[in-house]
């Protein structure tokens, strides 16, 4: 156990809490791709871009409401406090991680992807909100 | 000359939360796999779910969801007590000062409802300055006082038997909870009934598996909330106390020894994790916020050994 928590540590221990953030949002939207694109290459069809759209507000929500049980409450960031940022942050890394998963079509991957946008938004957000 | 005043807040390291660590590391490597078993038994096909009698398109797909959202739960309360019960090796060190704030364990309603996260009694220490090395040494972050000069504090934790027993007994329920539902969930995502084709049928499995999803974690949320009681009133919850067994008031000098780390908890704060001595000395004529300035002129005799002082 000590050895995954070092490991853990290795590799989200430099992250920014933004980044952290959103590979939480990345990772909660990543999985149900995964499980979208299953189904997809069971029962191929074609999404539009509304679909797509739709599917990733919906996701994002969902990362929403997550980052603020992990975030605001068991990690005692407060609600008040993440509420607004996590919104922006699990939308943004929720519609990215539909759209790009969509367009590769791996499900293998799907979770992995999604970890690495949000990683990404966060750092952008983060690196936006120092420059205001 | 001892060690000119830290700087209040953080030294310019990045986030050391290690429990936000495992849970990325292991909600990762659980979404993974979850997705690599869903290919390889192609989980979206026509499926049964032998122990409980399910057959249907997409059943694979809303089994591995909830599990997927058990594991999670199961995870994320084991990571809280792999960093609740940990003695990780520090420091063996000793600092004194006069106590500015007292925080009990299982204080704010959200220990109540999730006891895995409750954290150990806590006394912070508003420091003398011969003792400011130890606040800065290695740290990420200095904690201060409120006072009109930010005076730098030491986290002191007392082991609470409490904590670690309501992290263990809530992984325990975690685990139970989780496999009823997983159980709940697939039954409940099946019972939706998602037929058909075309997005309509695509966007209704995946509400299905949402659905379980949120339906298994709950229900082993619940599991670790049960668990995590028993495990609480199992064990002792001492309030801190001194050597002559009284409790650590405010206001009160003390001496601390005890094993000083750098907290991924705390925000990379040095903190003793954990008290194995306190010593009193008597009580301030002061209130919180205290400033250093207090301990300096009125506990001028510690009972730290020379060894810990700085050099002068």
């Amino acid at each position: 156990m000590q050895a995954l928590v070092a490991l853990a540590k290795a590799l989200f221990g430099k992250l920014s809490y933004c980044s952290k953030s959103g590979a939480l949002a990345g990772l909660v939207a990543g999985f149900f791709c995964a499980l979208g694109l299953l189904q997809l290459a069971e029962t191929p069809m074609s999404l539009s871009t509304t679909d797509l759209f739709k599917g990733g507000l919906a996701l994002g929500l969902l990362a929403w409401l997550v980052l603020l049980l992990v975030i605001g409450v068991l990690l005692r960031y407060g609600l008040k406090q993440v509420a607004l940022f996590a919104f922006i942050i699990a939308v943004i890394t929720a519609l990215l991680t539909v759209f790009i998963n969509y367009a590769i079509q791996v499900p293998v991957l799907a979770v992995l992807i999604g970890l690495l946008v949000g990683i990404l938004v966060g750092l952008l957000l983060c690196w936006f909100c120092r420059r205001r | 000359m001892s060690s000119p005043k830290p700087i209040c807040g953080t030294q310019g390291a990045g986030s050391t939360d290690s429990v936000w660590d495992s849970i990325l590391l292991l909600w990762g490597l659980v979404g993974t796999v979850a997705g690599v078993i869903g290919a390889i038994t192609n989980a979206a096909a026509t499926t049964t779910i032998p122990i409980l009698g399910i057959t249907g398109a997409g059943v694979g797909l809303i089994g591995l969801s909830a599990a997927a959202a058990a594991l999670a739960v199961v995870f994320t309360v084991l990571a809280f007590a792999i960093d609740r019960c940990s003695h990780p090796d520090g420091l063996n060190t000793c600092s004194s000062g006069v106590v500015n704030e007292i925080v009990e364990s299982f204080d704010e309603a959200a220990d109540e409802v999730f006891p895995f996260i409750a954290m150990h009694d806590r006394v912070d220490v508003v420091v003398k300055r011969d003792y400011w090395h130890l606040v800065q040494n290695a740290a990420q972050f200095v904690k201060c006082a409120g006072d009109s000069i930010g005076s730098p504090i030491i986290q002191c934790l007392y082991e609470t038997p409490a904590v670690c027993a309501a992290a263990v007994g809530a992984t325990v329920g975690a685990i139970v909870g989780g496999i009823g539902g997983i159980v709940v969930g697939i039954i409940v995502g099946a019972a939706i009934g998602c037929a058909g084709s075309g997005p309509f049928y695509f966007f209704c499995l995946l509400l299905a598996c949402i659905i379980a999803a949120i339906i298994a974690a709950v229900i082993a949320l619940v599991g670790a909330f049960i668990g995590g009681q028993i495990g609480k009133a199992a064990a002792d919850d001492p309030s801190p106390t001194n050597t002559e067994g009284s409790n650590i008031r405010l206001g009160d000098y003390i001496t601390t020894k005890g094993n000083l780390i750098v907290s991924a908890s705390f925000d990379g704060a040095r903190v003793y994790w954990f008290v194995t001595e306190t010593t009193l000395h008597g009580q301030s004529t002061g209130s919180p916020q205290f400033s250093h300035t207090d301990p300096d002129t009125n506990l001028t005799m510690d009972a730290c050994p020379r060894d810990f002082e700085p050099p002068k």
